[in-house]
């Protein structure tokens, strides 16, 4: 090993909300710390979140954690893992306060309170009337709370680096802890070992497995391939959220905040079609049933089409000019620059598009790495720690709804930080580890002919796009998986046409779809494993949801294999939620 | 960052700029409207004008605001402009100098010098 | 039939590790124009199919991460919100200017978000922390409206002469836009301190007030009008 070296107590990998708020609770508390970032932190893709963060404060109307804790497990058609998801909607109220005293601007009600207002899947009275949960700043909440975390984080003086990238984990000699990170700086080409007490993984998404995407570009699910070639599992891949209201043709965001402030969707011939899907919520029903409804209404003609793109319409024009330049300002941009739309006069062109990750690297609710042999065992990955988007805690089980990830990162972010504020010692790093991680790096270095990526990234974008989108079976995903093997293959002789030093962003790219190949293959190894229909992942062949043989997680192991394991049905100061037909 | 001494001159040179400023048009207009006033002007109006104490007093704070207004300018391009210490501190010296010249010649015309 | 158009690029290279000059690459891009091309779309066709060596950031392509501001035929903007139909057909691209450049497009804006950091842009309340929000008032947060939607994008501050020639110590549009946003909130209760920190004679006045960074703002922000707030609160404490 002949690269340079430091030691830090922990080293926290992305600097999202998650990295972010882990970050300042141990900033606090004194540690020694290292802020990995491969872009500078306020473009990290929290910056995207728009219609707002979920909690019970009953700003607007009563409310309950609880209620929110019945939504949550619904919402995950009861995948999610029950005592997790009570822990988020219980500490919901206080980061949300927190996040307020840190200075974030939320919009206000006359009483000065936080806004709130109402997102899909909410109810009152376990399942009553809709419910008012989710705390907004206009529509640019994730934003405001990126700023608002990295404002707090230079205050706290946390050491950052930014613009550095992590290559891969380092196990330590015994092979039963995570030691450290081998970095890459992205702007000298400098390589450094850091060892640490322990690491966290806070790399977010990675929606660019999929052709069209709400996601950023930098949305490459780093964290997931590092964990998996660290041995560590996968969780829940086939897992994955078609939003809605993607811009149709661009994939931008439109914040289910429009239909929260009395937006709906209409087909080409004028229908409100959600009244059939979901009689009662309508148009906030959740994210994966009004994304079928949509992809349905197109596949039987009644949607719109322009240029090739089919999409319908998101009507919000009658909420009047003054609610949306003064609630939906953000959308309103968006939807002029990338639709040529001004939704004050005309509805938006929206598709279901491919948003969140509800799946990812398993983790209990301090945000420790768990890992799982074949006999089903869970194992506490000593000195690893996962959060936010990457980590499956699972508080989304099968279907996230809107406006609980933000509260995801915050809530996690803390207790992640929480946890870590007692010190563990620093484990014995394998060097074969690094040495390997180096070999890699250079043989990529020195590949003159082979593969171009270009055309790597572009395949497997479509092939997840053709055969592992809104609707799945058995036939078409098999098919997707003969191309994705031979994808992955192809990578293996990829070549790096650029060997710069300096600001090289072809050998991130490649780094980067290295992880991406990962992603895409746990979801599709997944996905045709779990031969039933359950919250976002919906199969022909199986329409329902089977909780006899199916109510387990699903998890994806190196070898491409794939175990299961139980999901926590056991809360702890609540009833369980028995799972129930999934009504809206 | 860089070596920024904490004190209230922005603040001041801000307000005498504008003040200098608001000063220097109020005394250009009120000299015009004497001009236009006097329809047949001759040095024997002028002198008499300049000769009244008032108005020596005016026309003294006149070039006073003149010359601050004028040297807080010209040090704000010298900071933008001229980064060699050396060239700066020079061309401070150079204008500085011009300034006292220009008070002490200005009090000689105003008041003379017997 | 998709209709074709050529666009033609003049693009700013330099990399330290191999070129020994600074100079103009040319590329020529076909493109069909039914198609709601972004500059920043271009760039990345170009980087993938002509050249995998031209270097830029970008992340969100939405306009809200601010990782792809440059200056687009001489105006600093987002490529990602440039539509390329709003350019004419040959397109100079080069770095924000007045900054360091670290390769091509890519520049070092390490004393942009010093800068920054140096307003001290986070809440300060030195009250006992509620249990609850602190309570502040539809008007009250209006008033942070056309401030916390700043971006950081680096547009304006490198757009503005007053930062070219006192990049260490005049703070520019961008810190000065947030220093204003605590100054004007309602909860933030350390305005006399903030004014003072910001009393001497570049930190703000070096404002001469030409506007260059309301005419760039991606975000239509007005960091001038701020600016102008804070000279006027500090006359105010006197």
């Amino acid at each position: 090993m002949n690269i340079a070296n430091d030691s830090f107590d922990v080293v926290i990998i992305g600097a999202g909300g998650a990295g972010m708020r882990t970050a300042l609770q141990l900033s606090q508390s004194g540690q020694n710390i290292a802020l990995i970032s491969k872009v500078f932190p306020t473009r990290s893709h929290t910056v995207s979140a728009q219609g707002g963060i979920t909690a019970a404060l009953g700003n607007i109307d009563s409310d309950d954690w609880r209620w929110h804790m019945y939504d949550t497990v619904k919402g995950s058609d009861y995948l999610g893992d029950q005592d997790a998801i009570e822990y988020m909607c219980k500490n919901g109220p206080e980061v949300v306060y927190e996040l307020e005293h840190m200075g974030l601007p939320f919009s206000r009600n006359d009483d000065g309170t936080i806004y709130q207002r109402p997102f899909g899947g909410q109810s009152k009275n376990y399942g009553k009337e809709q419910a008012t949960r989710t705390c907004a700043a206009a529509d640019r909440t994730g934003h405001a709370l990126l700023h608002t975390l990295y404002q707090q984080i230079l205050r706290a003086g946390t050491k950052v680096f930014s613009e550095w990238y992590a290559i891969d984990l380092v196990s330590s000699i015994d092979k039963d802890s995570i030691s450290g990170v081998v970095l890459l700086s992205i702007e000298t080409g400098e390589l450094l070992f850091a060892k640490a007490r322990a690491i966290v993984l806070a790399t977010g998404g990675a929606g660019n497995i999929y052709q069209s995407t709400t996601n950023a570009l930098i949305n490459t699910g780093d964290g997931l391939g590092m964990a998996l070639r660290a041995n560590c599992v996968l969780q829940d891949m086939e897992m994955w959220q078609f939003h809605p209201t993607g811009i149709a043709g661009a994939g931008m965001l439109v914040t289910e905040g429009c239909r929260g402030e009395g937006g709906y969707l209409l087909n080409k011939d004028g229908v409100r079609f959600m009244e059939h899907y979901a009689p009662s919520v309508k148009d906030l029903a959740s994210r994966d049933v009004v994304s079928r409804a949509i992809a349905i209404e197109i596949r039987e003609g009644r949607g719109f089409e322009l240029n090739g793109v089919q999409y319908v319409d998101l009507k919000i024009d009658h909420l009047g000019e003054e609610t949306i330049k003064k609630r939906l300002p953000g959308i309103r941009e968006l939807s002029i620059q990338f639709a040529h739309v001004d939704p004050v006069e005309k509805a938006i062109p929206v598709v279901p598009t491919c948003h969140y990750s509800m799946g990812g690297i398993p983790t209990n609710f301090h945000g420790q790495v768990i890992k799982t042999d074949r006999n089903n065992k869970d194992k506490i990955v000593n000195g690893l720690y996962a959060v936010g988007e990457c980590a499956c805690v699972s508080v989304h089980g099968a279907n996230r709804l809107g406006g609980n990830s933000l509260l995801d990162l915050v809530v996690f972010g803390r207790a992640t930080g929480m946890h870590l504020e007692k010190k563990s010692e620093y484990t014995t790093p394998d060097l074969a580890d690094v040495d390997k991680i180096l070999d890699f790096y250079h043989k990529l270095e020195s590949n003159k002919t082979g593969e171009n990526y270009v055309d790597i990234r572009h395949s497997m974008q479509k092939t997840m796009q053709d055969h592992f989108g809104v609707f799945r079976t058995q036939e078409s995903m098999q098919e997707g998986l003969v191309s994705l093997g031979e994808l992955r293959d192809r990578l293996e002789h990829v070549v790096l046409k650029d060997t710069s030093k300096i600001f090289n962003t072809n050998r991130i790219t490649i780094l980067e779809l290295r992880n991406l190949m990962v992603a895409a293959c746990a979801t599709a190894y997944s996905a045709i494993e779990r031969k039933e229909s359950r919250g976002a992942h919906s199969r022909e062949d199986y329409p329902d949801r089977d909780d006899n043989n199916w109510l387990k997680h699903t998890i994806y192991h190196l070898d491409d294999l794939i175990s299961y394991r139980n999901v926590n049905m056991s809360p702890k100061s609540i009833d369980t939620f028995i799972p129930k037909e999934r009504v809206y | 960052m860089g070596s920024i001494v904490k004190s209230n001159r922005g603040y001041i040179e801000f307000v005498i700029q504008r003040l200098s400023a608001i000063y220097m048009a109020l005394y250009v207009l009120a000299i015009l409207t004497v001009i236009f006033i006097n329809k047949d002007l001759d040095f024997e109006i002028i002198q008499d004008l300049f000769s009244l104490m008032p108005v020596r007093i005016l026309t003294f704070f006149f070039i006073v605001s003149i010359l601050s207004h004028g040297w807080i300018g010209m040090w704000i391009i010298a900071t933008d402009y001229i980064n060699n210490a050396f060239l700066r501190n020079l061309y401070f010296v150079l204008v500085m100098g011009m300034i006292l010249f220009y008070l002490v010649w200005s009090i000689e015309v105003i008041w003379g010098f017997e | 039939m998709a209709k074709v158009n050529k666009l033609e690029f003049s693009i700013y290279r330099y990399n330290p590790d191999d070129d020994k000059s600074v100079y103009m690459q040319d590329y020529t891009l076909e493109f069909d124009i039914e198609q709601n091309l972004m500059l920043l779309g271009a760039l990345e066709r170009i980087k993938d199919e002509l050249d995998p060596t031209l270097s830029f950031r970008r992340s969100c392509r939405e306009g809200v991460c601010g990782s792809d501001a440059m200056n687009i035929n001489g105006k600093n903007g987002l490529a990602c919100i440039t539509p390329i139909s709003s350019l004419p057909r040959k397109i100079a691209i080069r770095p924000l200017p007045g900054l360091p450049v670290v390769r091509d497009l890519v520049v070092d804006l390490e004393i942009f978000y010093k800068q920054y950091a140096r307003v001290k842009p986070y809440l300060i309340n030195r009250q006992p922390t509620p249990k609850k929000e602190r309570l502040q008032s539809p008007e009250d947060r209006k008033k942070l409206n056309g401030h916390y939607e700043c971006i950081l994008c680096g547009a304006c501050t490198t757009a503005c002469p007053s930062f070219w020639w006192n990049p260490d110590k005049f703070v520019g549009p961008a810190g000065l836009l947030q220093a204003n946003r605590f100054i004007v909130d309602s909860r933030d209760d350390a305005e006399l301190e903030r004014l003072q920190d910001l009393q001497d004679p570049f930190s703000v006045f070096r404002c001469r007030t030409i506007m260059n960074c309301v005419e760039v703002c991606p975000k239509k922000l007005n960091p001038t009008k701020a600016i102008n707030n804070i000279k006027k609160e500090m006359l105010k404490i006197k």
